[in-house]
């Protein structure tokens, strides 16, 4: 008996695979914008969903479940980029603050580089495919969880404050991610666009 | 002269923290003067906060809408998944 209860859990999640499984994948895609974090989320999700059908009530229904269980890897996935992020900002000799550190001198201004002009006599960037590439690489080069956490609020398309709610960060948590995030970009940028330009 | 300069005028460290900061949180009135000051004495920091929403304005064009999709999940991740579901 327990054996036939067994199978039919198996054969229902195995259903749900070919039902639901593009919908997740293309949402999980779309959250994540990578191919093998979305692929690696379904599956956590449809091997969540199978360990947890017991409590799956009949009447309800299994997409909005099984998307609920999905939404839920997402938040943890951007919750332990956040988590990594965090550690590299404590650590004053991580990567990530070396080179953040380096764009500033002693007293913590500027180190002028003479790119400055340059972004001011640029007046098209944001329709400028050869600028998107650019800036598309320089995400790439950041470190798995940074990349992850500077996309967060575009994926997670919710306000900073629910952003913070959600993945447990306090908002000067927040603001230190984008600030750092968006200097290292900056620095990427001029020495692979300016610098060619 | 320049510690105690900043004091007063913030050190640009501080001014594109403040930056990112207004996004997220209101300022109190000491920084958003401190900010105003700094900025309008500092080139470099004011170009800053113009390269912050470039920045923002292209990642946010670049994340695609989902109904332009028509990826699937590889049948090879359906079998794998079905196959460990079988084995647990």
């Amino acid at each position: 008996m327990e054996n036939q209860q067994l199978k039919s859990s198996q054969q229902l999640v195995e259903e749900w695979v070919h039902s639901f499984g593009d919908d997740l994948f293309r949402w999980a895609l779309y959250k994540t914008s990578d191919r093998e974090i979305a692929e690696d989320l379904v599956q956590e999700t449809f091997l969540a969903a199978y360990k947890s059908v017991g409590s799956f009530k009949e009447q309800s229904n299994p997409k909005t479940w099984i998307f609920r269980i999905l939404n839920n890897k997402i938040i943890d996935h951007y919750r332990k980029a956040s988590k990594a992020v965090f550690v590299d900002i404590n650590d004053p000799h991580s990567v990530i603050s070396k080179s953040f550190n380096k764009q500033f001198d002693k007293s913590d201004n500027w180190k002028l580089t003479g790119y400055e002009q340059k972004w001011e006599s640029e007046t098209h960037l944001l329709d400028d495919p050869d600028f998107n590439k650019i800036l598309e690489n320089c995400i790439e080069d950041l470190p798995p969880a940074w990349k992850i956490s500077v996309m967060s609020k575009y994926f997670l398309e919710k306000d900073a404050q629910e952003i913070c709610k959600e993945l447990g960060i306090t908002s000067s948590n927040y603001w230190q991610v984008q600030h750092r995030a968006k200097i290292l970009l900056k620095k990427c940028i001029e020495k692979k666009w300016f610098n060619n330009a | 002269m320049k510690k105690w300069m900043n004091l007063i005028l913030l050190s640009c460290k501080r001014a594109t923290e403040l930056i990112e900061k207004q996004h997220v949180e209101p300022l109190t009135s000491k920084e958003s003067m401190q900010l105003q000051i700094h900025s309008a004495m500092c080139s470099a920091c004011k170009s800053y906060k113009k390269q912050s929403a470039v920045l923002d304005e292209t990642i946010a064009k670049m994340v695609k809408p989902e109904s332009e999709s028509n990826e699937v999940l590889s049948s090879k991740t359906k079998e794998t998944i079905i196959k460990k579901i079988n084995e647990e």
